[in-house]
């Protein structure tokens, strides 16, 4: 018999035996029913506690899941961020190929009469030099001459030429040339130094004498807005990409000569730390607001006006050092100035068969 | 329409002489072990122009009362509708569609007003024998009725089609001419509980695996100490399966055996993968207000006239649940109904009723399912 029934018999009629025969089925009918509604209610119980303990476990599962997904966005995101940069340094490249090809077809194309021209002008000055001794012997004899007549003509002639003042603008001529031929023999060797000498490949490269044909490439943007401040350390050789890091210190030279609005000064420093070789490029412009100086390596993110930036230079740049296994800071005071600094790694790590693009 | 009822009790025997002695029809619900040929002739000699129609069941209803262990008679005397009865062997669930088909064909077509079907309950696809039916009956013809019972056993299951009973077949009456007027209502009362399953592995209506695992250690778990009353106590928790994003369309199924060496679970309908499946469970007061739905459905489906015989095919899992208050929800269709509407029928595996008089015709599983019939 049920228990709590036993109990309710026993406390309201004192005793089982007390029930008469003809109610026997109805209590047992009663337990029955006692019985049934408590098994009724365990089963129910049960089901509650394991659904409980079933949708506990699925809500974690789905909280693991949504956690997994967020991490496969994020590495999605990076992803394709990664591609991004990847495609706009491509682009760059592939420009910056162009332009190089270009410029050295162009350089090619103007050493051969340059050539000439230099070696003609040495030519020339060897014989305006003899004709000038001849001219010089000529004047020697000329008091033989008598007075009057052939010597009157001599000399007018000689006024009217401004003799002496040719025979000292003469040379003073041919050494300006000499001069001019061998600063466009200069520009043209910057050029293919600066364009692709390298054409991708490691080397052991003087970062001065990149740094040197970029400033004299970059020359025409600077010249008016500013004064350049060379402060070379000793540099080591550094084993990198010559044409990109040139691409680097060329984004970063044009950068401050915009930051400059009127006349400033632009220092190029380098130097050794550690296991470092590093390049300043300081300017005295009008600074980047703090709260942009996280965006400035993003792809696209400029402060120029349009047409004016591609808003790709420095995520082009950031991108070439961190392929150099290096990294650049930039320290900024707005109306003061920036100053970027490219860290390079004297012993590289990067896999640089990988990076042959 | 003239309807008497009598009810034969064991070291008793027939409680009632029989006095409609020309009643052409005799509905029998009994006891699977009590349905035998000698009791079937006696009911027979007693209505010798009847054909008898029914099977074994999982308890009898007689009026507002609910029995187990008896076999309860319903002798009809129709007035202007004519009947023809037809069976078919079913041998095993793939058969299902073809006998459903086989069966309806041997029905003549003109004058078919209603078809009541009766089936074997194990061992048979309610929804294909369903399907079956419905493919080769006339247009407009509804078909109301169930699967045959065997008390909480699950073992042997019979149908009576005026003969002998038979353990693997299915049955069908139908009710021929105008003035017959035909209702049917059909509600369950459960409550879906805990998450929604994908059924990623099934055939037909077996199923093996919920969301991957097994769906049978699923019950067992849900179901505790309940476990070892498999399968009558897996109609505890019957499945609601509707289709991704079809959640209100859901269709019932019920629990007919399980088979632990493959792990697998027969229901009485399909189970089809890729469909969702939910748990439910009973909730008491739902449960008879179902039953009180369903005979408003049914006398809805009547317009006019009073409704004079009411079939009621209800499932088994009911009974497990409601136990002694089971015929709480007898009551609450005798209210819907009137006291002078004759109440029979009978606790089955398994329902057949379209889900509303306008909807197409199913299987159901865990529901009251009522058929109610009067003559103009």
């Amino acid at each position: 018999m049920h228990p709590l029934l036993e109990r309710q018999i026993r406390r309201h009629l004192g005793d089982a035996t007390a029930i008469p025969e003809a109610m026997h089925a109805l209590f047992q009918a009663i337990g029955e029913a006692y019985e049934h509604a408590d098994a009724d209610r365990r089963l129910v119980e049960h089901a509650l506690d394991q659904m409980s303990r079933e949708l506990t476990e699925r809500n974690r599962e789905l909280q693991r899941q949504l956690v997994e997904k967020q991490r496969t966005e994020a590495e999605q995101a990076a992803l394709i961020k990664r591609l991004e940069e990847a495609h706009n340094q491509l682009l760059q490249s592939e420009k910056m190929a162009s332009i190089g090809q270009l410029a050295a077809g162009v350089a090619h194309e103007i050493n051969n009469p340059i050539g000439y021209v230099n070696s003609n002008l040495a030519s020339l000055r060897d014989y305006v030099r003899q004709m000038l001794a001849v001219l010089d012997a000529y004047e020697r004899a000329e008091p033989l001459l008598p007075d009057g007549g052939e010597r009157e003509d001599v000399l007018a002639a000689k006024r009217a030429a401004e003799l002496d003042y040719l025979k000292a603008d003469v040379v003073a001529l041919l050494d300006e040339s000499s001069d001019g031929i061998a600063r466009v023999r200069r520009i043209v060797q910057d050029l293919k130094d600066f364009s692709h000498a390298d054409r991708g490949e490691w080397v052991l490269a003087d970062l001065h004498k990149g740094l040197d044909s970029t400033l004299n490439v970059v020359n025409n943007e600077i010249k008016y807005k500013a004064r350049v401040e060379k402060l070379y350390g000793d540099l080591p050789m550094v084993r990198c990409l010559p044409s990109q890091l040139n691409q680097v210190f060329m984004n970063l030279l044009v950068n401050a000569a915009h930051a400059i609005d009127k006349q400033g000064v632009i220092t190029v420093r380098t130097g050794v730390e550690g296991d470092d070789v590093w390049v300043e490029v300081a300017d005295t412009g009008c600074g980047i607001p703090e709260a942009l100086l996280t965006r400035i390596f993003d792809p696209f993110f400029t402060t120029k006006p349009v047409g004016k930036g591609t808003g790709l230079g420095l995520s082009i740049s950031y991108g070439i050092v961190h392929k150099h296994g290096g990294h650049i800071e930039v320290k900024s005071e707005p109306g003061r100035g920036t100053v970027f600094r490219v860290n390079l790694p004297l012993h590289s790590s990067v896999d640089e068969d990988a990076d042959h693009e | 329409m003239q309807i008497e009822q009598t009810q034969w009790l064991p070291g008793t025997g027939w409680t009632k002489p029989a006095v409609l002695t020309d009643a052409g029809l005799v509905l029998v619900f009994g006891g699977t072990d009590l349905l035998t040929e000698d009791v079937l002739a006696d009911l027979q000699r007693r209505y010798p122009r009847a054909l008898l129609f029914g099977g074994s069941t999982a308890g009898e209803i007689l009026g507002a009362g609910v029995y187990d262990d008896s076999i309860v008679a319903t002798a009809i005397r129709f007035a202007d509708t004519r009947l023809h009865i037809a069976s078919q062997p079913v041998p095993d669930a793939a058969a299902s569609h073809a006998a459903g088909q086989a069966l309806a064909a041997r029905l003549p077509r003109e004058d078919l007003a209603h078809v009541l079907v009766l089936t074997t309950g194990l061992d048979v696809n309610g929804t294909e024998l369903v399907d079956g039916l419905k493919s080769a009956l006339p247009e407009g013809v509804d078909l109301t009725g169930g699967l045959t019972g065997d008390g909480a056993r699950f073992q042997r299951t019979l149908v009576i089609a005026d003969g002998p009973p038979v353990e693997h077949g299915v049955a069908a009456l139908g009710l021929y001419g105008s003035r017959i007027r035909i209702g049917h209502g059909c509600l369950g009362g459960w409550d879906p509980f805990g998450p929604d399953r994908l059924i990623t592995r099934s055939r037909g209506n077996v199923l093996y695996e919920l969301d991957g695992h097994s769906a049978l250690d699923l019950y067992k778990q849900y179901l505790g100490e309940h476990a070892a009353q498999l399968p009558a106590s897996a109609l505890l928790f019957p499945l609601a399966l509707h289709r991704e994003g079809e959640a209100d369309a859901a269709l019932v199924r019920a629990v007919l055996a399980v088979n632990e060496a493959d792990q697998s679970m027969t229901f009485a309908g399909d189970v089809p993968e890729g469909q969702y499946a939910r748990m439910m469970r009973a909730n008491f007061d739902r449960l008879v207000e179902g039953a009180s739905g369903a005979a408003r459905q049914a006398r809805f489906g009547m317009a006019e006239s009073r409704p004079q015989l009411a079939l009621l095919i209800s499932c088994v899992a009911r009974k497990l649940v409601l136990a002694q208050r089971i015929e709480e929800e007898v009551e609450g269709v005798r209210d819907v109904l009137g006291e002078e509407t004759v109440l029979a029928g009978f606790y089955s595996y398994g329902e057949i009723s379209p889900y509303t008089p306008t909807a197409r015709c199913e299987l159901h599983n865990q529901t009251m399912t009522i058929t109610t019939l009067s003559e103009d």
